[in-house]
């Protein structure tokens, strides 16, 4: 189904689009480097959807363009080509020169600083968006005080932004967004600035607000164990691409390139080649050894199409690798490898392997009693195996 | 990778305000008027003086060149401000390390240092000096002439001296000087010196090779203010470097400005070219010497530095400050209060003959003074008003316009602090006097004039109280679907207005005491305080002359702060 059948022209509201409360289409934006000339593009043709109550995460490092993308669909950045609908509303069109204002978008927004009014209670900051929007007194009042009743803090509607935490003052922006029931809210790296313990209670919360008030999220981090945690989808953004999107599950078992596979997890990513193709197993060499690719487990769905003597990349998640001080019976997949380093994590110890000139790193539970300069036995389960793109370098999808 | 967040700048692209508005074409206007009033008045000036017949015409320089007083009004000039400005730099860089490092800090007292100026106006400070230290009948020679003179010690002091004009400009520049010094040694980056600290650096080295390379530019940026501030400053020098006969440059253009007829304006001219060639100078090298080397980056935590116990040193310490702020405030007015209750000045104090007279005459009985102090305070009121709001206007606009425009209009509000008081006075003296605008003797000319004098000030102020107010605040205002005009009125508005209340207060104090311009573009038809007091300076009348500074200095002090107060107050923090 093409855009033009969903959408109505812009200006005109139009009933909402049943699947997609957001919906990016082939979105540029650029700027001028401002010493040495040339441009730098944090947007670079991305398209992408959120659907009715999902929660896309955009994730990517520092400078990827995800923030970028997010202020695009907020309108406090205007791109340069390319479309956005909101709740089937075309909010820009550089085709059509139309540009809404953000305050004249179906959006609310959580900011990495709060941005909460310090001169303002924290009910006028909740009540805000209501007043802007021009509700009624009472409508007012009630609805600000469930908002605040459902983040926790109705306690504190008298209090002012500089006189609670930064987790309360978090909670306050969340309790603004969601106030005036936009149905779809941005959140520009929210836990950011909170410490470790309070971020991973307000990521739980953000994700009960969601799916118990319903709304669609647009949500930047870098942080992976943010994004796994709150996401129904993720989009992994590099150099203003879009280099992968999907579920958590797809994102870290089947990563399309090792861009995605190393920001993902951690995974242990060598060059290899393809020395034989079976129909349903692949045979490659690496400097660690030799390994069996299985072609038929899930794990290797959507794996770029191997042919013999192609150079390509070997993934192997850390958690997958199996050590043990003895040579297996089973010696598919098995090389001999050196302790490298041990670094004790609590209910896991993660080791570093030397192997053929590579370093692998390894996941175990503990207590496998393996120490530093021992030598050990490293096996891979053909299932577990991935094979990549070799130019898949970052970025490239 | 970083080069993206680096460029990324929201408040830019930020569209809370649109590209094009009622709004932006204000400004613009605005802006273009502004630079009209600078400009026009300095392109009407090197016309005067090059073209003063229609056609190029040089022998104003030559006139001026062959004068037998321009060598040493030059040589004088420049041997004020260059040995007050070191002292000046010197003393105040040291009150700021005290007072930013030290146990010997003052608290309160510290606060209260740079802004004296505000608080006791120059011509005031100079006037008071003139009592407290004039050969023979000054305060202080009374009380040297009783104590040690009845020893056979024969101490006096003399203000009217080389010794004496040096003593007073320092005293006058210092506060410029601290301001820029101590909130630069605030800005550094604690962790620099901590380092230092821990890799065994002791005080003094730390000193010696953070602290001090960290805030050169600072103090390089403090010469160039106090060099240009002291070039044009002429209340010091009309009030006590004439009584010293000492020609400074200042006063050589005001006289042949206003005390001679016909007046010599293409002398004038001429010399206000040489202020504005020493000036640019001046300038050009403040800017080659912070380029040439790269400066510790500062960072805005407001986290705390290591103090240094002055173990013995702590008091003596605290008592130079002390007696600086009793040199610049405490003496000259008590100096001003006593020969303002007087009949005459005379060196004995004698209580039984104290009388309100003089307070009768310059408030009530004398139309001059008293319309004159209407007139001031009534242009600081509202220039200042006019100007702060003038400047808030120019910091929105530049915040939301794209890079060059935006650069532009914060370097037009900035270029009269480049030029000096005087050269703007003559300009617009020049101007906007005669046809076609006949401007001469109205208020409206003085209200152009103080505004324009005053924008660098506004500007700063005005950036100062936006820039506190974070692009995220506005933008959330937006997005919570707020329009421009209600982000403006709801968000920036009340946030920003504490900065403008104590920026329109410094404007306020500024305009209403404003000296320079005044002693060239008001008369009798449009008398303000700043002319009044040198015009009653001239006739000699003291008791009229204290009292007149006396109750002036007590009004600007007295809104300066409970302005300042005002401002204080805050936001409730945690």
């Amino acid at each position: 189904m093409s855009i033009h059948q969903h959408f109505a022209p812009a200006g005109t509201d139009h009933p909402v689009d049943a699947v997609h409360r957001i919906r990016v289409v082939d979105l540029v934006k650029t700027y001028k480097r401002q010493s040495g000339g040339g441009v730098v593009v944090p947007v670079n043709h991305v398209s992408l959807d959120v659907s009715v109550d999902e929660m896309l995460v955009l994730l990517g490092p520092s400078g990827c363009g995800k923030t970028t993308l997010l202020r695009c669909v907020a309108g406090l950045e205007r791109p340069d080509s390319g479309e956005i609908y909101i709740n089937g509303q075309l909010v820009f069109s550089a085709a059509r020169n139309i540009f809404l204002p953000p305050n004249r978008r179906p959006v609310s927004m959580v900011f990495q600083s709060y941005a909460l009014w310090p001169h303002m209670s924290i009910f006028e900051n909740v009540a805000y968006p209501l007043r802007s929007r021009g509700a009624a007194a009472g409508e007012i009042r009630s609805r600000t005080m469930e908002a605040l009743r459902v983040v926790g803090l109705d306690t504190l509607a008298p209090q002012y932004p500089g006189q609670i935490s930064g987790g309360q003052q978090q909670r306050v922006a969340l309790a603004r967004a969601v106030v005036a029931g936009t149905g779809v809210v941005l959140f520009d790296e929210p836990l950011s600035n909170v410490d470790a313990k309070v971020r991973e209670q307000l990521r739980l919360e953000i994700r009960r607000l969601q799916q118990a008030l319903g709304f669609s999220a647009l949500y930047v981090t870098h942080d992976q164990s943010e994004a796994m945690a709150v996401a129904d989808r993720i989009a992994v953004l590099g150099d203003g691409n879009l280099v992968q999107v999907g579920t958590p599950e797809e994102i870290y078992n089947r990563p399309n390139s090792s861009y995605v596979g190393r920001f993902i997890g951690g995974a242990n990513i060598w060059p290899c080649k393809v020395t034989a193709v079976d129909a349903d197993s692949i045979r490659v060499a690496t400097q660690v050894g030799d390994f069996i690719v299985d072609r038929l487990s899930p794990m290797v769905q959507g794996m770029p199409e191997p042919s013999l003597g192609a150079d390509m990349l070997l993934l192997a998640r850390p958690e997958a690798m199996a050590l043990q001080a003895g040579r297996p019976v089973d010696q598919t997949n098995s090389h001999r490898c050196t302790i490298d380093t041990r670094v004790f994590l609590g209910p896991q110890t993660e080791y570093l392997l030397a192997i053929g000139g590579e370093r692998l790193r390894a996941t175990l539970n503990s207590g496998a009693g393996l120490r530093v300069g021992d030598e050990a036995w490293l096996a891979l389960s053909p299932q577990s195996l991935r094979l990549l793109p070799r130019d898949a370098a970052a970025g490239v999808a | 990778m970083a080069m993206i967040t680096d460029l990324r700048d929201p408040g830019r692209d930020g569209s809370w305000l649109p590209r094009i508005s009622i709004f932006d074409g204000f400004s613009m206007t605005v802006a273009v008027g502004i630079v009209f009033l600078i400009l026009y008045p300095a392109a009407i000036m090197l016309y005067r003086v090059f073209f003063p017949q229609g056609s190029l015409d040089l022998s104003a320089f030559g006139m001026v060149l062959a004068a037998p007083w321009l060598g040493p009004t030059l040589f004088n000039t420049v041997a004020v401000v260059v040995s007050a400005g070191a002292l000046a730099v010197v003393t105040a860089s040291i009150f700021a390390w005290l007072n930013e490092r030290t146990d010997a800090r003052l608290g309160t007292l510290g606060d209260i240092l740079p802004i004296i100026p505000l608080l006791v106006p120059a011509v005031a400070m100079a006037i008071g000096w003139i009592f407290l230290a004039s050969p023979g009948a000054g305060f202080i020679n009374g009380f040297l002439a009783a104590t040690f003179g009845r020893l056979g010690i024969p101490l006096q002091v003399n203000v009217t001296s080389w010794a004496g004009v040096i003593f007073v400009y320092t005293l006058y520049f210092i506060p410029y000087v601290y301001l820029i010094v101590a909130s630069a040694f605030r800005n550094v980056d604690p962790a620099l010196e901590e380092a230092s600290r821990l890799s065994g650096a002791s005080t003094w080295m730390t000193l010696r090779k953070i602290s001090l390379p960290a805030i050169k530019p600072a103090i390089f940026g403090a010469a160039l203010l106090v060099a240009i501030v002291g070039f044009s400053v002429y209340s010091i020098p009309v009030v006590i470097a004439n009584r010293a006969g000492i020609d400074i440059l200042s006063v050589r253009i005001l006289r042949s400005l206003t005390f001679e007829y016909p007046p010599r304006t293409d002398q004038a001219v001429v010399l206000t070219l040489f202020m504005l060639v020493v000036v640019a100078a001046i300038w050009l090298v403040q800017r080659r010497v912070t380029r040439a080397g790269r400066f510790a980056t500062i960072g805005g935590k407001s986290a705390r530095h290591i103090v240094v116990e002055l173990g013995p040193w702590k008091w003596p310490a605290r008592a130079i400050m002390i007696a600086y702020v009793v040199c610049t405030s405490v003496l000259p007015l008590l100096a001003l209060l006593i020969v303002s209750l007087q009949p005459f000045w005379q060196v004995n104090i004698n209580p039984a003959v104290f009388t309100l007279d003089n307070y009768y005459n310059v408030l009530i009985r004398r139309p001059i003074t008293s319309v004159a102090f209407q007139h001031s305070l009534g242009l600081g009121l509202v220039g200042g008003f006019v100007a702060i709001s003038l400047g808030v206007l120019m910091a929105v606009y530049a915040k939301s316009a794209p890079g060059v425009v935006g650069r532009t209009i914060d370097g037009v509000t900035k270029l009269p602090a480049a030029l000096s008081h005087i050269v703007i006075g003559v300009g617009f003296l020049l101007a906007f006097s005669g046809p076609p605008f006949n401007l001469s003797g109205t208020l409206f000319l003085l209200f152009l004039c103080y505004i324009v004098l005053h924008m660098p000030e506004a500007s700063i102020a005005a950036n100062a109280a936006v820039s506190q107010v974070g692009d995220d605040l506005l933008e959330a205002s937006s997005v919570a679907g707020a329009s421009q005009g209600r982000t403006f009125r709801k968000v920036l508005l009340p946030l920003v207005l504490p900065g403008l209340v104590s920026g329109w207060a410094l404007l306020f104090v500024l305009m209403a005491g404003e000296l320079t311009a005044s002693a060239l573009l008001a008369g009798t038809r449009n008398p303000v305080v700043g002319f009044v007091i040198l015009d009653i300076w001239e006739q000699g009348t003291f008791g009229t002359l204290a009292a007149l500074a006396f109750s002036f200095t007590l009004v600007t002090s007295t809104i300066v702060l409970i302005a300042t107060r005002l401002s204080r107050r805050g936001f409730h923090a945690r």
